[in-house]
C-alpha cells in the first residue's frame, strides 16, 4: 500500500489531506489511480516528491512510499 | 566602519560569533530588493531594516486599503488611500535610520524589472501573482541575483531560494525548475478571493527575511534546491529537495525577456480551444499530404531529438513574434515542442498577435512521437 498527500488546493480538490492507494508499482501508475479517484484534480497543476525529493518523470515504488502532491501558489 | 550608533544598536547581532563585527558589516553594505510591500513584504522588511541591511529597495504601485491592515503591519488608518511604498520607508525610516530607503512607487514588468534589479544584491519576492513571479524569478536568472521565495495558501506557505551560488559556484535551481507552467486562470486563487489568517505571511515573511540575512552574512543552511512548506494549522513542515532542470520556454537574453508576454505565458497554458493531433495523425498527414502542412518546431536549436522527417522550419519559442512573417497562412501549420506546452502556448499566442487561426498542435510532443515514430 503506497499513500498520496496533498497539499494547497489540492486539499480542496480531493476533500481529503490523504489517500490510500493500492497496487501503484511506480509513480505513473499512482498518479492515475488518485486522477481516477479525483478526476477534479486533472484541472490543477501540481509537481509529485517521493522520498522528499521531486519527480520528473517515472518511478518504481515500493511498499509503504509515501507521494506527495504540491501544487503552485502565488498569495503574498 | 560602524558608528558607536550602530555598535550599540546591533550589539545583540554583532554578540553572536557566527556574525560579528564583520557580519554585520557585510550587512551594512549589502543591497536588498524587496517587491511587494504586502503581507510578505512588511514583515520581511520590518526585520531586514532593524537587522541593519545597507541599503533597501521597495517596489509596490498599490495604496493601502482599509482590507490591508488585517496583515500588512506597516500600515495603520491614517495612511489608507496612501501608496504603500511611501507608508513603509516613513515607518521603517523612524525605526531605523542608518538604512538607505529607495522608493518603487510603480508596477514591476518585465519592461523595467532589469533596471531596477541590477541595483541590488539580493531580491525578495513579495508579490501576489504569478506573472509577476515569473518574471521577477527571469529577471533575477538573467542578472545572476539570489531571489528568495514565499508564498501563501489559506493556511500553507512555502519558502525557497532560487539563483543561489556559493563563492562563483554555478547557480542553483530558480523557480522554473520547481513550477515549469504556472496554473489555469480558474484555479489561480488570491488572497483577496479565498481570505488568509494574517499571521501567515507574517511568518513566511519571517523565513524569507532570515534567508536574506543567511545569504548576506554567509552562515548556515541556505534554502537553496529545496522548497519548505509550513502548515499553520498542524504546525508541520515538509521540505523536498529539487534540481535544476532546463526551462521549457524562459527568455535567454534580456532583448528576448523585454519581449516575453509574461500575461499570455500565465493565462495561456490551459492551451485550451488549440486542435490537436496525436502523432498517429500527424504521420498519417506526413505520408497522405505533406505539402498541404506546415511543421514549425517552436524549440531552442540545441534541444535534441533531431527528427529528419519533421524538419522543416524552426523558430524558437522566444523568436516567434519577430519571425511570425515566416509562418504560412495558409496551410495547416501543425506546431511541436518537446512536451507539447511550449507549442500550445506559441499557438495561443500566435492566434492573439496575428489572428492566424491555422494551427494545431502536436499532443505530447515529441516525447510522444519518438515512442511510436523515431525517425
Amino acid at each position: 500500500m503506497n499513500k498520496a498527500i496533498f497539499f494547497g488546493s489540492l486539499l480542496e480538490a480531493t476533500g481529503v489531506s490523504e489517500f490510500e492507494v493500492h497496487n501503484a508499482r511506480d509513480i505513473y501508475s499512482l498518479k492515475s489511480k488518485v486522477l481516477a479517484e479525483f478526476p477534479g484534480l486533472s484541472d490543477y497543476k501540481f509537481l509529485l516528491a517521493l522520498h522528499h525529493q521531486v519527480v520528473n518523470g517515472n518511478m518504481e515504488l515500493i511498499d509503504g512510499d509515501v507521494v506527495a502532491f504540491l501544487p503552485p501558489f502565488a498569495g503574498g | 566602519m560602524l558608528s558607536s550608533d550602530e555598535l550599540i544598536r546591533y550589539s545583540r547581532n554583532i554578540l553572536l560569533p557566527e556574525i560579528g563585527n564583520e557580519g554585520q558589516l557585510k550587512l551594512k553594505r549589502s543591497s536588498v530588493l524587496v517587491i511587494g510591500a504586502g503581507g510578505l513584504g512588511c514583515s520581511v522588511l520590518n526585520y531586514l531594516t532593524a537587522a541593519g541591511i545597507g541599503t533597501i529597495g521597495v517596489v509596490d504601485f498599490d495604496c493601502v486599503d482599509p482590507s490591508n491592515l488585517q496583515r500588512q503591519i506597516l500600515y495603520t488608518v491614517d495612511d489608507v488611500g496612501k501608496p504603500k511604498v511611501n507608508c513603509a520607508i516613513d515607518k521603517l525610516s523612524k525605526l531605523n535610520p542608518f538604512v538607505k530607503f529607495v522608493a518603487y512607487y510603480e508596477q514591476i514588468t518585465n519592461k523595467n524589472a532589469i533596471d531596477i534589479i541590477t541595483n541590488y544584491d539580493l531580491v525578495i519576492d513579495g508579490t501576489d501573482n504569478f506573472v509577476t513571479r515569473y518574471l521577477v524569478n527571469d529577471a533575477c536568472v538573467l542578472l545572476g541575483k539570489p531571489l528568495v521565495y514565499g508564498s501563501v495558501y489559506k493556511f500553507e506557505g512555502q519558502i525557497s531560494v532560487f539563483n543561489y551560488s556559493v563563492n562563483g559556484t554555478e547557480r542553483g535551481p530558480n523557480y522554473r525548475c520547481l513550477f515549469p507552467v504556472p496554473p489555469s486562470r480558474e484555479k489561480i486563487h488570491t488572497c483577496s478571493e479565498t481570505g488568509v489568517l494574517g499571521i501567515l505571511p507574517g511568518l513566511i515573511g519571517l523565513f524569507q527575511a532570515n534567508e536574506a540575512i543567511k545569504i548576506c552574512v554567509g552562515i548556515g543552511n541556505v534554502l537553496s534546491g529545496q522548497l519548505t512548506i509550513i502548515n499553520s494549522l498542524t504546525m508541520q513542515f515538509y521540505s523536498i529537495k529539487y534540481e535544476k532542470t532546463e526551462s521549457i520556454s524562459s527568455p535567454s537574453n534580456i532583448n528576448e525577456y523585454e519581449k516575453f508576454d509574461y500575461g499570455l505565458f500565465c493565462d495561456g497554458t490551459t492551451v485550451r480551444n488549440t486542435k490537436e493531433i496525436t502523432s498517429d495523425q500527424l504521420f498519417q498527414l506526413i505520408q497522405n499530404n505533406r505539402k498541404g502542412i506546415q511543421i514549425l518546431d517552436v524549440r531552442a536549436y540545441n534541444e535534441e531529438p533531431y527528427l529528419d522527417v519533421l524538419k522543416e522550419l524552426q523558430i524558437p519559442f522566444s523568436e516567434l513574434i519577430d519571425n511570425a512573417d515566416k509562418i504560412s497562412s495558409e496551410r495547416t501549420v501543425v506546431v511541436i515542442c518537446k512536451i507539447g506546452i511550449r507549442s500550445g502556448i506559441a499557438i495561443q499566442m500566435l492566434q492573439q498577435n496575428f489572428g492566424l487561426t491555422n494551427f494545431v498542435n502536436l499532443k505530447g510532443g515529441l516525447t510522444e512521437w519518438v515512442k511510436s515514430y523515431n525517425l
